[in-house]
């Protein structure tokens, strides 16, 4: 064996190590900041479409419209909720997180109806309401237990809805 | 050629660009500019000031997760308002020092190298004297600990600091606190273990977050703190106000009960004109709590494990409606400041115990 070819494979075994390396270090370092990054944002995007409801029903003075529309995105919510539960690939602890905001969303539905032993929201309070739903879903961080792709989910649906 | 390999384009240009930089040099290059030498603190001084404070205080404020909120539609980020708090609280010190810690994501350069990405400001005497950036040790408050005790006067100081923490539910049990770094985790136990290296002895710690006054937290600050103030429920992420702090200038001899008192009252009142969820802020006196807490925190534990209740970020419920738990609150202690929500299943209560405990799951 030549001496000039030994030398030549060992370089090339040792870019090819730090070519492989380098792939999982970039891949490992950028998943990872991109993954914090499309939480918050994914957070920040329920948190939005819940300000546009509420910014919805401050922006009309009839009673009955203000209700429609928050029956609505009760209902749009609890639907995309419903769907994203029932994929198979939706791992089990995100299904628990969104069956925990469901329920939430369900008893604020409940609430605003009058249903389930709740004094239905009177007319004159229905945009006081709107602002006790915004306050508690973003106070209580209602999905922090949820991952970011089944968030992003539920976000996609609501969107097309 | 027998034992000659194939060699790709890219390898071409790898091997081509070695020439002229040596791999162990480019290496080496690449580690001292991006990795910063190991050193977790960049300091830059700003000025210099002489007269000795009479007080410190220290705020960390979480900003490593999600803290945006909606206030009469406009976005808001509670990491970045509290600071705003905190600086203006530090610029009307002027018999005092500030130390501000904010405790933004960990980012990487090229997103592959660590850099510093929190921010620290010093104040003294109403002035900023000293800020930098830095990246934590650990999940916890270690690295803010190291700045405190190399560049605070405070041994110099009679007043025993004041502490203010900003930022979602301090875990009961280890888990992921910090969105990027998801393999330091933070809980109870180490957010009492590191403050205590900031300083052994408190006059006050403001816990502005949600569900933190429960027996367990409160009983890991016993030996800490002579007042805790926090809210043993749900509080919205406009967090609890630091204004009374002016209080320090204004009547200088006022005492930490009387100032823990304003601290919860002020916030009260602010979230009371704001809010329609719950507002619960309590004051609890660790003193007069030391020796009833122990007894608590047995049976809260035994509960927490005998109906394995979650304890990941759930509401808490006030500890009073828990029959096993009941008859172990203390009374004397604690003062709370209680308006239930305007809506919901428990907006017909009229009082609350001022301790919360974690529902059945």
């Amino acid at each position: 064996m030549h001496k000039s070819s030994g030398n030549n494979n060992e370089q090339v075994y040792k870019m090819k190590q730090l070519y492989k390396f380098t792939l999982i270090v970039l891949f490992a370092g950028f998943s990872t900041g991109i993954m914090a990054q499309s939480a918050s944002d994914a957070q920040a995007r329920f948190k939005k479409h819940i300000n546009s409801v509420v910014e919805k029903v401050q922006s009309t003075d009839e009673a009955v419209e203000k209700r429609a529309i928050l029956n609505n995105s009760f209902e749009n919510l609890i639907g995309a909720i419903e769907k994203v539960e029932s994929m198979k690939a939706i791992p089990e602890a995100d299904k628990e997180g969104l069956v925990s905001l469901k329920d939430d969303i369900l008893e604020k539905k409940d609430e605003l109806n009058g249903e389930n032993g709740f004094r239905k929201v009177p007319n004159n309070s229905l945009n006081d309401f709107a602002n006790f739903v915004q306050q508690d879903l973003e106070q209580a961080d209602s999905t922090v237990t949820i991952s970011v792709t089944t968030l992003l989910l539920v976000i996609l649906i609501l969107i097309l809805l | 050629m027998k034992g000659e390999l194939k060699i790709t384009p890219f390898f071409n240009l790898l091997l081509g660009f070695k020439k002229y930089i040596s791999m162990n040099r480019w290496l080496f290059f690449v580690a001292i500019l991006f990795c910063g030498c190991n050193n977790a603190l960049v300091e830059k001084p700003i000025s210099e000031k002489n007269e000795i404070p009479r007080y410190s205080i220290i705020s960390v404020i979480h900003a490593d997760a999600d803290y945006l909120f909606h206030k009469d539609g406009k976005a808001h980020q509670a990491n970045e308002k509290a600071l705003e708090k905190s600086i203006k609280i530090a610029e009307q010190a002027e018999e005092g020092e500030v130390f501000i810690f904010h405790q933004k994501p960990e980012k990487k350069a090229w997103l592959v190298f660590p850099k510093k990405d929190r921010e620290w400001y010093h104040y003294k005497n109403g002035v900023l004297i000293n800020k930098g950036l830095y990246s934590p040790l650990n999940g916890g408050l270690e690295t803010e600990a190291l700045l405190y005790k190399k560049y605070s006067e405070v041994e110099n100081i009679v007043r025993k600091p004041m502490l203010m923490y900003f930022g979602h539910e301090i875990p009961t049990f280890k888990r992921t606190y910090h969105q990027s770094q998801e393999n330091e985790k933070f809980d109870v136990q180490i957010f009492s273990k590191d403050i205590s290296t900031l300083s052994n002895e408190f006059g006050i710690i403001g816990v502005s977050t949600c569900n933190n006054g429960n027996p367990l937290l409160i009983h890991s600050l016993n030996d800490l703190a002579d007042f805790v103030v926090a809210s043993p429920q749900n509080l919205h992420l406009s967090y609890l106000d630091m204004g009374m702090f002016r209080m320090l200038e204004t009547k200088p001899e006022i005492s930490e009960k009387e100032l823990a008192d304003s601290l919860a009252l002020s916030s009260f009142k602010r979230l009371k004109e704001e809010l329609q969820t719950t507002i619960t802020v309590s004051i609890y006196d660790l003193k007069k709590l030391k020796s009833k807490l122990p007894l608590l925190v047995e049976n809260y534990d035994k509960y927490i494990k005998e109906n394995k209740v979650n304890p990941y970020f759930s509401d808490n419920i006030d500890c009073a409606s828990i029959e096993s738990l009941a008859a172990y609150l203390p009374e004397k202690g604690i003062t709370t400041y209680y308006r239930s929500s305007a809506f919901g299943r428990n907006n017909s209560s009229v009082k609350h115990s001022g301790w919360g405990c974690k529902d059945l799951n």
